[in-house]
């Protein structure tokens, strides 16, 4: 083995400097247009720089005391607390919701494809426009959920659902909800149609029910797909900002504030600069965190996968893993 | 048991390959990032301090406008103004650029690339945000000139002692705004001019089964929160660097129990003034507070409606009402654009008849003396916005008073809401505000 790599490099450095000159234009663009910024971003978070410094190009350094304040910040700690409760119960609820509506709908007929495309149009909407029409529906005076509300007794009077700090929170997390449960639909359409019925049909066969079938075979098959989708939840709950600003604009008295929201309230209305720079930095580290612990997740199930299979042990070697001669 | 390491050895040692390509990158881009700020000079070259004569040199000159005047009636005053200086200096060609209230963002991007517009009309809450491309006034004018202006303007567009801008086609307050037919069916036979009076009559003009409400105030986290809360605190003798004390505590134990009785809707809380007005003119609330902006929608809309100061807390208390709208800047430039730009100002306040014709056309209250002496008998409807208008107060809290109006419109909303009481409020509010400079 070790003969046949002394042959390679030639071949293979020849083969890079191609694919590097290949990748070149992206890698520009990624410098340009993420690296650049990111940098500087986090340059700008050992500052303080408000908007007549920004004037006269005359930041302050202070170190590490933005990120002390922010730690001290009662607003900030708050938003991070509403940014976790968004995540969580966002992406479990559309996941459920996103579940049982695939489940329903997972028959191939022309059909059920028409209403499974159907569900795609509230995911495609922007959502400046989504976020309007929540507000008119949740609308204290004129709302159409008060009048049916009222209309059903269920409640007496009108109630202002985004002016009133509890009640924001969920109807934001509800409208929030609701857009992504098409997302998920798809998603798990495509994966619940990637399961044999075959299996199905063995489970049947040794007297599984349907609850017994759904928890042994569809939710462990499904576990790639589970792990996309809460990934992608994550971090889209991370970077949420859109549907928040337009409902609520983080408030009631900071009531929806979020991470997103947050950053551009004291970057572009507060005009401190290196302490929204700060937030945009922890942001930037939570996503990291996120996607790291997906990359290490992924990679050791890919792993384990190939351990475990049967079979000859030269065949799994020559796959990827590679035995330490001196142990 | 063999060691196992995942990965082809080549595989590793592109990563590797991979991983010094991304550190000289990055690299890279930390030190075009650090050389890139920090060094530059901003702005550019600005007069010194040696007095400017404002006048309009021979040749072409350009000047460049800046406002966020998006309505059909503003934007025809300004531009009549700006067509009649381009008249006097036919050499003169004023170019207007506009961008969505409150413009400042772009504005400061623009004094931070140099190009600082020439003529900035911008919201002097603002100033402490965009003061750093702007030229003091005192540079062109005299102080007598400057005196022509009502001080309550002056004062709040003057920031470390020096004045950046006139509020040359005038300005704005609030007052209350209610409906005559309403209260005629609820038996009110004049507007409340005490606190008592307001609550007992909003009281009895809510009718909670038919969604209408007694009175409206803005609720929402922006400065249209506090500019309301101001003249209730002010009139009593509140100050905004004492928030702990008494005046405070009854105006918002005021308007509490406003809201707990039902005479405000609990929907404030995202309210802007834009809402009250459009609440008010489908009949569901019967007073608002709001400025004679809005006096053009009211006399269209078929509503019977009238304008009365702020109730204060007794009788016989002096309404202090802050003062809005916006200051007239020079920016930095050119030695020529700049006595340009101040002959633009300086044309527009000697013209009188002129001034006075635009102001009315914006919807403003004068701010020159001369005007504001006749100004309610001239124009009725806006009689009361115009008394309160000539005892006004600026809103400033040193360089912070937009740190300290955040602050209280977090509190107004915590109120309001219900989510802490009127004491929890206000001893976290003087917390915050004994930490800002001011």
């Amino acid at each position: 083995m070790m003969a046949k790599n002394r042959k390679i490099p030639g071949a293979l450095r020849a083969l890079i400097t191609f694919r590097t000159l290949c990748l070149a234009p992206a890698v520009l663009y990624l410098l340009l247009l993420f690296g650049y910024p990111t940098v500087f971003n986090i340059k700008l978070g050992f500052e303080q720089e408000d908007a007549a410094q920004f004037i006269l190009h005359s930041p302050t350094f202070n170190g590490l005391a933005n990120y002390q304040q922010l730690i001290h910040d009662s607003v900030f700690l708050h938003a991070l607390g509403n940014t976790a409760i968004f995540g969580v119960v966002t992406v479990s609820l559309q996941f459920v919701i996103g579940f049982g509506i695939a489940t329903l709908l997972n028959k191939t007929s022309p059909f059920y494809t028409v209403i499974r495309s159907a569900l795609l149009v509230p995911w495609l909407l922007p959502l400046i426009v989504t976020g309007n029409v929540w507000i008119w529906m949740l609308d204290g005076f004129y709302g159409v959920l008060n009048y049916v509300l009222v209309n059903l007794h269920v409640t007496s009077h009108y109630v202002a659902w985004l002016s009133s700090p509890h009640l924001a929170l969920g109807a934001v997390i509800v409208a929030n909800t609701w857009l992504g449960i098409p997302f998920n639909v798809m998603i798990i359409s495509a994966g619940l149609r990637s399961i044999p019925d075959s299996l199905y049909e063995a489970a049947a066969i040794d007297g599984a029910g349907s609850f017994r079938r759904m928890t042994a075979i569809t939710l462990p098959l499904l576990k790639d797909v589970t792990g996309t989708l809460v990934l992608l939840g994550a971090v889209y709950s991370l970077k949420l900002f859109d549907i928040v600003w337009v409902m609520t604009q983080g408030g009631p008295a900071n009531a929806t504030q979020v991470l997103g929201t947050l950053e551009y309230q004291d970057t572009f209305t507060a005009n401190e600069y290196g302490y929204g720079a700060a937030i945009a930095n922890v942001m930037l580290v939570l996503s990291c965190a996120f996607a790291v612990l997906y990359v290490y997740l992924s990679r050791r199930r890919k792993v384990k996968s190939q351990v475990r299979r049967p079979g000859n042990a030269r065949s799994w070697l020559k796959e990827g893993t590679e035995v330490d001669a001196h142990a | 048991m063999p060691k196992i390491r995942s990965g082809l050895r080549s595989e590793r040692r592109d990563g590797r390959r991979f991983l010094g390509i991304a550190a000289v990158a990055a690299a890279g881009i930390i030190g075009l990032a650090a050389c890139s700020s920090g060094a530059s000079s901003g702005g550019a070259s600005s007069s010194s301090g040696q007095a400017i004569q404002p006048a309009v040199g021979k040749g072409a000159i350009t000047l460049t406008e800046y406002d966020y005047y998006t309505s059909s009636y503003e934007e025809g005053a300004i531009e009549t103004a700006i067509s009649a200086f381009e008249k006097k200096y036919p050499n003169v060609k004023i170019e207007r650029e506009t961008a969505p209230y409150p413009a400042v963002t772009k504005l400061v991007a623009l004094e931070s690339a140099g190009n600082t517009p020439n003529i900035v009309i911008a919201d002097q809450d603002y100033l402490s945000q965009y003061y750093a491309g702007l030229v003091p006034l005192t540079t062109f004018f005299t102080p007598s000139f400057i005196n022509e202006y009502l001080p309550g303007g002056t004062e709040s567009a003057t920031l470390n002692g020096q004045e950046y801008g006139l509020q040359v086609l005038g300005g704005n307050d609030t007052a209350l705004i209610y409906n005559k037919t309403d209260f005629a069916k609820a038996g009110i036979t004049e507007p409340p001019s005490t606190w008592e009076q307001l609550e007992a009559d909003a009281a009895k003009l809510t009718d909670p089964k038919e969604n209408r409400y007694g009175f409206a105030l803005s609720g929402s986290q922006q400065e249209g929160s506090t500019w309301q809360l101001e003249p209730f605190v002010w009139s009593d003798g509140g100050t905004l660097s004492n928030p702990g004390g008494a005046p405070w505590h009854q105006a918002m134990d005021l308007w509490t129990q406003m809201i707990q009785a039902g005479s405000i809707p609990k929907a404030v809380t995202g309210w802007e003034q834009t809402d009250e007005e459009s609440h008010f003119l489908t009949g569901n609330v019967a007073m608002q507070l709001n400025g004679p902006w809005e006096i053009q929608q009211l006399q269209q809309s078929g509503i019977q409606w009238g304008v009365a100061p702020y109730p204060t807390k007794s009788a016989g208390q002096t309404l202090s009402v802050p003062i809005g709208g916006e200051a007239w800047s020079v920016g930095r430039s050119t030695p020529e654009k700049e006595a340009a730009s101040a002959a633009f100002i300086q044309f527009l306040t000697n013209d009188t008849a002129l001034n006075e014709q635009l102001t009315n056309a914006m919807g403003y209250l004068p701010a020159l003396k001369s005007e504001s002496a006749s100004y309610a008998t001239k124009y009725p409807a806006y009689a009361v916005f115009a008394d309160e208008f000539k005892n006004g107060k600026a809103r400033v809290y040193g360089q912070n008073y937009l740190k300290v109006s955040t602050d209280i419109q977090v509190m107004i909303g915590n109120v309001l809401s219900g989510s802490q009481s009127v004491n929890q409020a206000l001893t976290t509010l003087q917390g915050q505000v004994s930490a800002i400079p001011g």
